[in-house]
């Protein structure tokens, strides 16, 4: 506990109390209050090794020795208001779920440069707008106008 | 092991149902090869095969019945007439041969072999299509010898044929795709590389991806037999073989589509419908073409709400099994400069939409304000009979009897049918001998004519003389003048082809439709009797004085009795009602005209308009139609209307009960009762009301012959009425085929 308080000191000392607030707001200390997952993972990770930090911010954890094993390696959104499973790009996912022992960093070498494409995470119930429809999908916005011809325009006259 | 299942298998009742859902999959190796089938097939007495019937309804015609020769088709007897193929004995007999490069209506190339068959005391299989039937012949379809025959023939073909199905616009339809699945082996045993050829370039019209050519030579022969240019040809031997033009030259002709639909595999393809659709997602509708006078019969295929392709329908009285580029690619035309909702000219000078409400209200209230007789009516070339008899009704009930059809010329000549209509009929040009073409060109006015006539002249070697401005015509021909005098001097018998003319058996006069447009075409069409009488052209037996029309709708609205003259009308005219005329002059119209432009697409004649009424195409409505040779025929609707647009008849049927004089009829029943009181022969659909040729019942004429050289009537084949003007790919053949 001393060691917590001596580190928040040492924070404030080095960034300034504005800093330090806001930090701790991005960083979920403020959120996790109310939200126990949160601050359930907060708790988890003092001690563990922070194994990596994806590209969208999610930081991959691992803590070997006092845990359960199959337990042992989980993941802090980088989001912290809204975050789900689909958020983990695929190079973390065999990571994460003891698929392999590689972890994202080393398997983001193995993507395909030319046709890989970039995760995007699941927003279903999340509104129309950010639904991805296939291009003959009914609800697809360019798919709106089923008119195939033409019209004639008067204003062409001249 | 394998004995163990198969006893299983026996045992299922036995054993129970639990059993029975499982398919045991055994394998006989040696009767995957053909030498192990044909060994392994025990020869056993052929067992009595009921009588088939024809393939495609096939029938036999024996002109003598002397020449009847009978031949056995997998043991059953046939009679068929002498100098008939193997593979037509086949086909009576009702077995389906399989065939890549024989076409029952081109010449026999025999190239492809596919078509192998046994025949007893022959020691090969022989190549059915090319073989003549013998008297007694037993032939044999589905021995192991001709199974074997066709897997190896098929094994050799797809040696250089690629695996592109997927992409390739043919499949689906595809010869090589379906006899393969049916004839061919299920394995190949060719690792080499497969042969490529360069893709040769035949115009806006024909995509080739000439890899997958299986030289069968079809479309080779089309265009020299029956399209009559001498564009494609075969080049090199052996695996170097390749189809293509000599030199880097387009396929200039109006038939060229049809090496789409003979092509037996995906070589020659459309190029606008290239990766638009697949052939099973298509809806066909059998409908029939409004683009020139021949009324082709075609199937209209279409997906959703727009049609995907054009392509030809058997007639064997007016097309046979083509149709030409202008019928088969005017489609996308119809999705062009579409009118799709009502518009009224406002003070400005500009159209606003308005309603249905609002425009027939405009239309009612100006057609009041004028004078009855000041009032015109003019049906376009793509009407069809039902609207035509509802503009000529309502015109009529306003007080006014001027209406017409374009393209009939002042004062039409429609009291005689025959004075108007092809009455040899098109199949019928096939028994004459010699042609006499008095200001027509059929290769641009009506393609599908002008096949019947080069069939005639390479059959029976018929002589064909052609009065009129020099043109591109694709078989020996006379060019014997360019006008009026040359008929004067056949009427004369001065000329040297008179006595051609006279020593002929079936002569054969067409007088193009363009001479209608003439002032002294009275004198022309008396001229051409006068010759007609001389030579015997109309005899009881034969009837060999044609008139070639050159639009849809001619031929009805003349029976129709749309036969104002629209020099007379025009000039006077305060109220003009233009249905889709787009081609008629409106020069002489006087400023203060008020012009109503019921039509489908925004083309010449909309920009004078006052109000347009949006209407439907002819793929879009069920309208009748009469051909040049008066055969009365249907079109059907394909798929829906565009916007707001209406069928013709009704918008006129509403016209006239906005305007007070409501027609007495509100449906096709009805409007074609109405009809049947005015030309019956428009309700015979599909078939042909022959008319009868009387030169005494013609008042005697006073004209007198111009010596005006006779105009071409069409200028450009590709671009004629308000469809084809609309047509992207028209546009691409006309800048790129008419350029010389």
């Amino acid at each position: 506990m001393a060691s917590v308080v001596r580190g928040v000191v040492k924070a404030i000392k080095e960034k300034g109390f504005g800093n330090f607030i806001r930090e701790l707001r991005e960083e979920g200390y403020i959120r996790c209050l109310a939200d126990g997952n949160l601050l359930k993972t907060k708790i988890h990770s003092i001690g563990a090794t922070l194994v990596g930090v994806d590209k969208f911010g999610n930081k991959y954890y691992e803590k070997l020795e006092g845990i359960q094993f199959g337990r042992h390696r989980w993941v802090e959104y980088a989001q912290k208001g809204r975050y789900n499973a689909s958020q983990v790009p695929p190079e973390w996912h065999g990571w994460l779920h003891y698929i392999t022992d590689h972890t994202g960093d080393e398997l983001l070498m193995l993507k395909p440069k030319r046709y890989g494409v970039e995760h995007k995470e699941n927003f279903s119930g999340e509104g129309e707008e950010f639904i991805y429809h296939s291009k003959g999908h009914t609800l697809n916005p360019g798919q709106r106008d089923w008119t195939r011809y033409q019209s004639w325009q008067p204003a062409k006259k001249e | 092991m394998g004995f163990v299942l198969r006893a299983l298998q026996r045992a299922r009742p036995a054993i129970g149902g639990r059993v029975s859902t499982f398919r045991w999959i055994t394998s006989t190796p040696d009767l995957h090869k053909p030498e192990g089938a044909a060994a392994a097939e025990p020869a056993a007495p052929e067992p009595e095969i009921p009588p088939r019937t024809p393939v495609g309804g096939a029938r036999v015609q024996f002109s003598n019945p002397d020449d009847a020769i009978e031949v056995f088709v997998d043991g059953y007897p046939v009679k068929i007439p002498k100098g008939m193929t193997v593979l037509q004995a086949c086909e009576v007999a009702g077995v389906d041969i399989p065939r890549f490069c024989y076409h029952s209506r081109l010449s026999i190339a025999g190239n492809c072999r596919m078509c192998l068959v046994e025949v007893e005391k022959s020691p090969k299989p022989v190549a059915s299509c090319a073989m003549p039937a013998l008297p007694g012949m037993k032939i044999k379809t589905n021995t192991p010898v001709a199974k074997k025959a066709r897997e190896g023939v098929m094994e050799f073909l797809l040696m250089n044929h690629p695996l592109d199905c997927p992409i390739c616009d043919q499949g689906g339809e595809c010869d090589l795709q379906d006899q393969s699945m049916a004839f061919g082996s299920d394995r190949g045993r060719f690792t080499e590389m497969k042969r490529s050829v360069v893709d040769k370039n035949l115009g806006p019209l024909v995509k080739t991806v000439m890899t997958r050519c299986i030289q069968c030579t079809r479309c080779v022969r089309f265009a020299s037999e029956i399209a009559g240019v001498q564009d494609l040809g075969m080049l090199g031997r052996g695996s170097g073989e390749e189809i293509g033009t000599y030199v880097e030259k387009l396929m200039t002709s109006e038939l060229s589509g049809n090496v789409i639909d003979i092509c037996p595999v995906g070589a020659l393809t459309s190029k606008p419908f290239a990766f638009k659709a697949r052939n099973w997602e298509l809806k066909g509708t059998e409908s029939i073409d409004v683009t020139d006078a021949v009324g082709s019969n075609i199937r209209i295929d279409s997906r959703g709400p727009e049609v995907m392709r054009i392509l030809p329908r058997l007639n064997e009285d007016i097309n046979e099994e083509w149709i030409s580029d202008k019928t088969r690619f005017c489609y996308d035309g119809l999705k062009r400069q579409r009118l799709n909702d009502p518009m009224i000219r406002g003070p400005d000078g500009r159209f606003k939409s308005v309603s249905w409400r609002d425009a027939l209200a405009v239309v009612a209230e100006v057609i009041h304000q004028v004078k009855p007789d000041e009032i015109v009516g003019v049906a376009g070339k793509l009407s069809d009979a039902e609207s035509m008899m509802a503009l000529k009704d309502f015109v009529n009930r306003m007080g006014s009897n001027s209406v017409l059809c374009e393209g009939n010329g002042p004062n039409p000549q429609a009291d005689l049918r025959s004075s108007y209509l092809m009455n040899t009929s098109i199949a019928g040009l096939e028994k004459a001998d010699v042609f006499l073409l008095v200001g027509t060109q059929p290769r641009v006015e009506a393609p599908m004519v002008n096949a019947r006539i080069r069939k005639t002249v390479k059959a029976n070697q018929a002589k064909v003389a052609y009065i009129g401005p020099p043109t591109d015509i694709n078989y020996d021909h006379q060019h014997i003048g360019t006008g009026a005098e040359t008929l004067v001097e056949l009427v004369e018998g001065r000329h040297p082809f008179s006595s051609t003319l006279h020593s002929a058996k079936n002569p054969v006069i067409i007088v193009g439709a363009g001479i209608f447009e003439r002032d002294d075409k009275d004198a022309v069409f008396s001229a051409v009797e006068t010759i007609a009488k001389n030579a015997k052209v109309v005899r009881p037996d034969w009837n060999g004085l044609n008139v070639l029309l050159l639009n849809a709708a001619q031929a009805a609205a003349l029976d129709l009795g749309l036969v104002s003259s629209p020099n007379d009308t025009i000039p006077s005219a305060k109220f003009l009602y233009l249905m889709g005329a787009d081609d008629i002059s409106l020069e002489k119209l006087p400023d203060d005209a008020f012009v109503v432009y019921q039509g489908h697409h925004g083309d010449k004649s909309v920009y004078r308009a006052n109000v347009i009424l949006p209407a439907s195409a002819f793929s879009e409505k069920e309208g009748t139609y009469e051909n040049t040779e008066g055969c009365t025929q249907w079109t059907v609707p394909a798929v829906p209307t565009v916007g707001d647009a209406r069928d013709d008849w009704k918008i006129v049927r509403a016209l006239s009960e906005v305007a007070g004089v409501r027609l007495p009829y509100d449906s096709l029943t009805a409007i074609r009762a109405r009809i049947k009181t005015v030309a019956p022969n428009l309700l015979q659909v599909d078939e042909r009301e022959l008319a009868t040729m009387s030169f005494e019942l013609k008042p005697p004429v006073s004209q007198k012959i111009s010596s005006d050289p006779f105009k071409p009537a069409i200028e450009n084949f590709y671009m004629t009425d308000s469809i084809t003007r609309a047509s992207k790919i028209m546009a691409q053949c006309s800048a790129s085929l008419l350029k010389k």
